[in-house]
């Protein structure tokens, strides 16, 4: 049987939860293969828990927050960037390709935006394959 | 009823008005927002693109949403202002609102009453029930009723006919007859023989032709024959009351009053002299109209009903109608009809050969056979003539004559009738009348007759005929029958009886279809003489119904008049396309002739979907209840929804100048709070700077009086350490998901050892759905709940892509129930659902299933939220003495709090400063009163060292002064340099600039980074700054969130693990909200802690903590490591 | 008797438990409970053979501890206390529940991601062109984690990548030019101790054939941990293990000391203290070099502080687990002893130590400077 590939989404509580919402108000489908993680901030999500995703199996993780000049708290999307282009190099370190991990801004009613994006990063993702780190290994 | 009673009624919802409730409530204040529409119109249309790149609505739903929830608000939508009145109480306003038919604190927005409607409005996607808008407030549907329609008025059953027909055009025609029957019983005969004045008043009649409703219904009949399935034509008999009713004579009128009493609740007793049982409907109407077995059949099911039925048991002058009484019968209906034929009076009357119709067709349809003889002629115009005339072909008759002495156009028969007699070859003598039998031997042998003409109109409206002179001539005929009308059989009624009779020998009785005598009601031809039976039935519905309020000692009243909210019909659009009833089936003339089958067959299926569908339904809502029955489970619709007339007492009005007109004239000026008009082409910010600046206002004005706030009905915590889970599913009434695999979920879930309890819900949102899971929680000791409904969270915070139905859901658990919420773990499962529809079962049930695992084992590791905060000092400091700031200044004192006015120079004295603007003269005057009388303190040439705290404990130190260091719970700038403000200690490195857009979810114009300090805002070029609107605004602003913080509990922060911390201070620079501080005075035993007023629980102090010594409570670091682990698992 | 049960005794008699003869030099030796935390191996100890290993106290006791080693090096008995409390951390784990980390776990992340087979690193980028490597041979040279560090503590500034540099620098004087792996994966010392068994065997399986493939009999290295880990774990778990390990000190005494003058060392008029690591101390020999080697750099005068040698203290948290309060207190212990020398340089001989006192120094309040280094890249500084 074909590999189904393994997608993580952070979703910032504001903008992008919104639009996720919106998603299911309009019925818009969402790849199977996303699994959804709903947080308070995209900052919050350090790289620890970008490095947990990818040791646990995840073969992309995509972070979606809120347009810089409409986080609500101000500061969020700048520090997931600083926290997402620090594990980039780690990535690269490990010879993970850059690509599986990637940040995306929305305003709250971009439905349709996360919508097609998602769907890009799985595709994309599926064109990069598994992830060659075997997931699952054991203890926390 | 007590009358509710409000400080302020908020008329209109536009912006301005959401924002003054919002402060108003937040205040403290009781307020009742009353808006006119089915939704509050904050403008969900409203596009305008914010500073902030947001969508402006994105920014405004958060404070619809506020609003909404806010304990002290209430809202009534579909509501206007009828009058207002001054009373010893205060003052009263008179609400009246239309009904939703849909009941908005219980709709799940589960869409299936839209889903199941059959009324789709002609040109539109609408349908009768509609969806007021998916993001609209309340979050809900509406069904749009007009005025009964014309058919249904004319039905004397009062059927609802537009009703069957949307469900017949819907296919659903079991559904189309049980509607039919919840108002009368004999579909079958009802279809066939009904004279219809409905089609006569259908609006289709204004373009093409009435729609076939008679012909319709009998499919529906015939349908249920033919697809025999449930006895769907037998309610089931609740005997209720244990009088027993006696009805004498088993026609239309008996058959009728029995089916309405035995559905009351009674039981009933039907008398009939005959051996057969039908009266008219067996004795007159012949078979090749209504068949037998049709008749048979609906009797069966009225006698299976458990009506009693009496054959050739004569109730006559030997066994009087007293002794029905003495037989222990509390109510007795005369319904025997009108049988006698009326004479002509004509000689030779009495020959062999000439018959009355009624002894005649009773003869034929009981089976007789008689010889007659080939000539015949029928005198009379009405059904039973035609009856005549069509019977006496089917016997051996060759030739046929009907004599009438009107025209077509005066004939009383049924016009298809007519036509159908036509075709079978009889003659129709029109202007001729009859004016002596000819006999020879005693025999029949002609009929002479006379032309007539129409003369003057009579009374009944009808032209009188009058005879031709010299136009006689003699019609030759072996036989005559006679149908010129009947009057009833009253020969039972005995003289001494009370009973009164009038001059057409009728039986008299009142409205109430009550005789003269005590218990003796009657109703039918007996009454009006010979009729239709549709009328006849009506009559018989109606004198039920008053022999239950006679039994029942209710007095006499009239029908429910109509609810006057509804509106007109729709106009019928003149492009509707022309169409005309399909063709009824018919068997051929040569077929038909002989024999007394039935002629006409009754519509094909295609046929009656195709006929229905030409509906134009009037009323648009058919009332077809359909959308009743989907919503059984949650019990939302409720189509009876009466209009309310409403009285509420208030102190103050905020509105919308235009509509603040009928309160001047009641009310004192200074309680009326308005502004030219609301939401008109004014930017978001200026909006919601009016909205604050009117409460602000009002809030000064009503302080006297503030409201406590409602005590919180929480428990106290029932946060307990160990796990025992409960899982509860909700379906949305069915609608999230597919039913069986929310089945599947519930039984996945109680597959893990710690789940004690897994259930599906029909509504999470429900008050019931929050009782149910109270009740298991309390029942089975559960400490941890997984709700997996559409809620997306457990916190009191109201974010973007929240609603009605998951605010509702948390405020029933949480507020009504008084639930702890740190108990539970909230997933969005009807959005997974929604989002997933495109993946097949298998594969919804898979991503469910990990969904419902992941919150199961995340659940485990929630911890206590924390809970409410104590009272702020009430304490303000105004740095910057500005116009503005003055009118903040005396704003904030009069609602009570102690004001600081502190500037670095000393506007007070030097005029120039304050500039030369005179409509200030009066605030510097009063602020000059409050100063000396010591309730504002102002410090001229102060200039601040350092600012440090936080919310409710603002620290402010002063350079070359010895005033001691002032401590305010929130300061206000204005016309300060924001950067030149010496921050210092946890506010060190932090600057004003975020979230000061008027932005996303912000509906705050006002606020700094800082919670608790906010800075002036002056919108340059607007009219209302001469008001000093700005500064009464930020009044309302600072002491609506000083209030908000006392009251919120707010249940998302950070928390710093102390053994594990190391004082790195990393945590100190991230915070964006300074919400941390670090304490401890030597390097060693420096840590930091959270300042939970200025928290957000954003989390970002999380990723630059080295030691994991910070955390979240809500969504902790191991809780998402959880739910990483699983979901890739 | 429970498995489980079975397996603690198993725990207690491995690591002589029952030999303590409730002394409390391992109390009095021990740095945590220097700093004043209420913390004593011999107390957890006798609670776990009562109570077992659930007692609250136990189970903070297991997390907190440093595994430095310095109580086993004190104990009369011979109780190996960090043994005990690495198998705790095992058991703990193995029963599904999750240990303290600092830095959310990441750097574990990291090694377990590296025992993926399927995984091709690139981390030789630092690697200057002058210096000579090879892809095959009988020698290599075993980074480590320095090239992880660099990125994930930018924000202290570190080159801890400097340590290689200059050890390959120093490796190619002396004419030897090493296998560097491109590939080369975490030697698991952290796994280890934190408890993961598991995740460590299989990371010291792959790690192994990484090395093999390329054709090396010897493994040189200057990290004391990574040195530690192949001497001393690896044979454990690997039957097959044939690797010799050498830290690079050891392999510049033997050059010294054998005449050849290829590495000759100029002046450095510097006062210096010196910080030994919790591993090497395992190595008198080992730490004896060091002090040996700085003697032959003319001028340089070494200070020692009292927590040296075998009085050795950590440097506040190690296998990044449980960093906190008492990690703190002992780094700035450590720091004002230094500063109290006089000396310009701290010398560090471990890239943890040289990260932590560093972090210290970054922490909120904390002005006191001092310059801290790799004795690997002073000694580079004194080749000629």
């Amino acid at each position: 049987m074909k590999y189904k590939i393994k997608v993580l989404a952070f979703l910032c509580n504001w903008a992008p939860w919104s639009c996720y919402t919106g998603m299911g108000d309009l019925e818009i489908p969402i790849p199977g293969e996303v699994n959804v993680i709903r947080v308070m901030c995209a900052g919050r999500v350090n790289t620890a828990l970008l490095l947990k995703a990818f040791e646990k199996g995840a073969d992309g993780v995509l972070i979606a927050g809120c347009r810089i000049d409409n986080c609500q708290n101000g500061t969020g999307p700048e520090v997931a960037l600083k926290n997402i282009d620090h594990t980039y190099e780690i990535l690269n370190l490990l010879g993970l390709k850059k690509e599986r991990l990637q940040f995306k801004y929305y305003l709250a009613h971009e439905s349709e935006k996360l919508s097609s994006d998602l769907h890009e990063f799985v595709e994309r993702i599926a064109g990069l394959g598994k992830s060659p780190i075997v997931g699952d290994q054991g203890n926390v | 009823m007590t009358t509710e009673s409000y400080g302020a009624l908020i008329i209109g919802s536009k912006i301005e008005s959401l924002k003054a409730a919002y402060d108003l409530a937040t205040i403290g204040h009781r307020v009742l927002l009353i808006e006119e529409e089915e939704k509050l119109q904050a403008s969900l249309e409203d596009t305008e693109i914010l500073p902030s790149g947001a969508r402006s609505w994105y920014a405004i739903h958060p404070l619809l949403m506020a609003v909404r929830n806010h304990p002290l608000v209430d809202i009534v939508t579909l509501s206007v202002v009828d009058e207002i009145r001054h009373s010893k109480e205060g003052f009263s306003a008179f609400i009246r609102n239309k009904p939703y038919y849909i009941d908005t604190e219980l709709c799940c927005f589960c869409g299936r009453c839209r889903e199941i409607c059959p009324v789709e409005l002609p040109g539109s996607l609408k349908k009768a029930v509609d969806c007021i808008s998916e993001k609209g407030i309340p979050r809900t549907f509406f069904i749009d009723k007009r005025k009964n329609p014309p058919c249904q008025n004319a039905c004397p059953l009062g059927i609802n006919i537009q009703g069957y027909l949307a469900l017949i055009a819907g296919g659903k025609f079991r559904e189309a007859l049980d509607l039919i029957r919840e108002s009368a019983p004999l579909t079958g005969i009802l279809g066939r023989i009904c004279h219809h004045p409905c089609e006569s008043r259908c609006r289709r009649n204004e373009i093409d032709e009435p729609l076939a409703i008679c012909s319709s219904k009998r499919f529906v009949a015939d349908y249920e024959l033919e697809n025999p399935c449930h006895d769907s034509n037998i309610p089931e008999r609740k005997e209720r009351y244990q009088e027993r009713i006696a009805i004498i004579g088993s026609g239309p009128a008996g058959l009728m009053a029995a089916w309405e009493l035995t559905r009351l609740g009674y039981r009933v007793t039907i008398f009939e002299t005959l051996p057969v049982v039908g009266g008219m409907l067996r004795t007159v109407i012949a078979g090749y109209r209504l068949p037998q077995s049709i008749l048979d059949n609906e009797i069966n099911a009225l006698e299976k009903m458990g009506i009693e039925i009496i054959a050739n048991c004569p109730i006559d002058k030997d066994k009087g109608i007293d002794s029905l009484f003495d037989e222990g019968f509390r109510a007795i209906l005369v319904a025997t009809g009108a049988d006698v034929n009326k004479k002509l009076g004509l000689s030779g009357e009495d020959l062999a050969g000439v018959y009355d119709s009624i002894p005649f067709l009773k003869r034929i349809n009981l089976g007789e056979r008689p010889s007659i003889g080939k000539r015949a002629v029928v005198i009379g115009g009405g059904n039973a003539a035609l009856e005549s005339a069509r019977t006496l072909l089917r016997l051996e008759a060759d030739e046929v004559n009907i004599l009438y002495r009107r025209t077509s156009e005066e004939m009383p028969g049924d016009k298809n009738e007519l036509l159908l007699t036509m075709e079978e070859g009889i003659k129709i003598n029109y202007l001729v009348t009859p004016i002596r039998f000819i006999g020879k031997d005693g025999r029949l042998i002609g009929v002479k007759c006379i032309h007539m003409d129409l003369g003057e109109v009579e009374p009944d409206g009808r032209r009188r005929p009058v005879p031709k002179k010299g136009s006689e001539f003699i019609l030759d005929a072996d036989t005559a029958i006679v149908a010129i009308g009947q009057e009833p059989e009253l020969s039972f009624i005995n003289e001494e009886s009370s009973i009164r009779i009038s001059r057409h020998s009728t039986i008299k009785t009142n409205r109430d279809y009550h005789t003269e005598q005590e218990g003796v009601f009657a109703a039918g031809d007996v009454v009006t003489g010979s009729a239709t039976v549709v009328e006849a039935m009506g009559a018989a519905k109606k004198a039920a119904l008053s022999i239950h309020r006679y039994l029942r000692g209710k007095p006499w009243r009239e029908i429910e008049d109509q609810d006057e909210t509804r509106g007109d019909y729709e106009p019928i659009d003149p492009n509707t396309p022309r169409s005309f009833r399909p063709l009824m089936p018919v068997r051929e003339v040569k077929e038909r002739r002989d024999n007394f089958g039935e002629v006409e067959l009754g519509y094909t299926k295609e046929q009656a979907i195709q006929e229905a569908k030409r509906c134009l339904q009037c009323g648009v809502c058919s009332e077809c209840k359909q959308c009743e029955i989907v919503c059984q489970n949650v019990g939302a619709v409720n189509h009876s929804g009466i209009k309310k007339h409403t009285e509420y007492r208030f102190r103050v009005v905020v509105s919308p100048r235009p509509l603040a007109e009928k309160f001047v004239s009641v009310l004192p000026e200074e309680r009326i709070f308005c502004e030219s008009e609301f939401g008109e082409g004014r930017r978001l910010e200026e909006s919601l700077l009016l909205g604050a600046a009117l409460a602000g206002k009002a809030a000064a004005f009503l302080t006297s009086q503030m409201e406590v706030i409602p005590k919180d009905s929480k428990k106290p915590s029932s946060f307990k350490e160990g796990v025992k889970s409960g899982l509860f599913i909700c379906s949305c009434n069915e609608s999230s998901g597919n039913p069986e695999v929310m089945k599947e979920l519930a039984k996945f879930g109680a597959g893990f050892d710690e789940v004690a309890h897994s259930e599906v819900l029909p509504s999470a949102c429900h008050p019931d759905g929050a009782r149910i899971v109270a009740e298991a929680i309390e029942g089975k000791e559960i400490t941890r709940v997984v709700l997996a409904a559409c809620s997306c969270c457990t916190l009191d915070m109201i974010c973007t892509a929240c609603n009605d139905q998951r605010l509702r859901c948390k405020g029933n658990l949480f507020n009504k129930q008084g639930l702890d919420p740190s108990i539970f773990e909230m997933i969005n499962l009807k959005n997974f659902m929604a989002t997933r529809r495109n993946m097949d079962l298998q594969g919804i049930l898979e991503g469910g299933k990990n969904m419902i695992e992941c919150a199961l084992s995340r659940v485990k590791f929630q911890g206590k939220l924390p809970g409410q905060y104590g009272a702020l000092a009430k304490t303000v400091a105004v740095i910057g003495v500005t116009p503005e700031g003055l009118t903040a200044g005396l704003d904030l004192e009069k609602m009570g709090y102690q004001v600081y006015l502190i500037d670095e120079r000393n506007p007070l004295l030097d005029k120039k400063i304050l500039g030369e603007d005179t409509t200030y003269d009066l605030i510097i005057e009063s602020i000059r009163e409050k100063i000396n009388s010591g309730r504002v303190t102002y410090l001229p040439v102060f200039h601040m060292k350092a600012l440090k705290g936080y919310l409710g404990n603002f620290k402010i130190e002063f350079l070359d002064t010895d005033h001691s260091p002032l401590r305010v719970s929130a300061i206000l700038f204005s016309g300060v340099e924001l950067e030149k403000v010496p921050l210092t200690g946890n506010l060190l490195r932090k600057g004003f600039a975020r979230r000061t857009l008027p932005g996303f979810h912000s509906f705050s114009p006002w606020s700094t980074g800082i919670p608790g300090i906010f800075k002036m805002m002056v919108p340059q070029e607007n009219s209302f700054n001469k008001k000093g609107l700005p500064g009464t605004a930020a009044a309302a602003e600072v002491a609506a969130l000083l209030r908000k913080s006392e009251i919120r509990a707010k249940n998302i922060v950070s928390q710093v693990d102390q053994d594990r911390c190391r004082g790195c201070g990393h945590c100190l620079e991230a915070c964006p909200f300074a919400a941390i501080e670090m304490v401890g005075d030597t390097i060693e035993d420096r840590k930091s802690s959270i300042i939970e007023m200025h928290c957000q629980g954003c989390g970002t102090c999380l990723s630059v903590c080295p030691t994991g010594a910070v955390d979240t409570i809500y969504k902790t670091e191991k809780q998402i490591e959880e739910l990483i682990e699983v979901m890739l698992r | 008797m429970s498995n489980s049960d079975k397996m603690l005794t198993a725990i207690i008699k491995e690591s002589g438990i029952y030999q303590c003869l409730d002394c409390g030099k391992c109390t009095a030796a021990c740095p945590i409970a220097e700093t004043g935390k209420d913390f004593s191996p011999r107390l957890a100890a006798s609670k776990v053979i009562e109570k077992g290993d659930n007692d609250p106290y136990v189970q903070e006791f297991i997390w907190a501890c440093l595994t430095c080693g310095r109580c086993d090096g004190r104990c009369p008995s011979g109780v190996k206390f960090s043994d005990f409390v690495r198998m705790l951390r095992g058991r703990w784990i193995d029963s599904g529940k999750s240990g303290i980390y600092s830095h959310g776990g990441a750097m574990l992340s990291l090694m377990r991601m590296m025992s993926s087979p399927g995984i091709r690193q690139n981390r030789v980028g630092f690697i200057p062109p002058e210096i000579k490597t090879q892809s095959r041979g009988k020698v290599l040279y075993f980074v480590g984690c320095l090239p992880y560090f660099d990125v994930f503590f930018k924000n202290l500034d570190l080159h801890t990548v400097q340590i290689a540099k200059d050890s390959l620098k120093i490796l190619n004087r002396c004419d030897i030019e090493p296998v560097v792996l491109d590939n080369e994966r975490c030697c698991g010392h952290d796994l280890f101790w934190a408890g993961d068994q598991k995740g460590f065997a299989r990371l010291a399986k792959e790690s192994y054939e990484e090395i093999k493939d390329h054709g090396v009999e010897e493994i040189i290295t200057s990290c004391p941990e990574c040195l530690y880990t192949f001497k001393e774990i690896f044979p454990k778990v690997l039957q097959n293990f044939d690797l010799r390990a050498t830290h690079i000190y050891e392999l510049i005494d033997r050059r010294l000391n054998s005449g050849n003058n290829s590495l000759s060392l100029k002046p450095l008029p510097l006062q210096v203290t010196f910080k030994d690591s919790c591993r090497l101390s395992y190595y008198r020999d080992v730490s004896q070099i060091f002090r040996k080697l700085l003697g032959q750099i003319p001028q340089l005068n070494i200070k020692e502080t009292p927590d040296s040698e075998i009085g050795n203290i950590c440097c506040g948290t190690s296998a990044w687990v449980g960093c906190g309060e008492h990690s703190k207190k002992i780094q700035i212990k450590r720091l004002k002893e230094t500063i109290a020398t006089g000396s310009q340089l701290l010398m560090t001989s471990c890239p943890k130590c040289l990260i932590h006192l560093q972090c210290t120094m970054n922490d909120f309040g904390y002005n006191e400077r001092l310059e801290i280094k790799d004795m690997v890249s002073l000694f580079a500084d004194a080749l000629e």
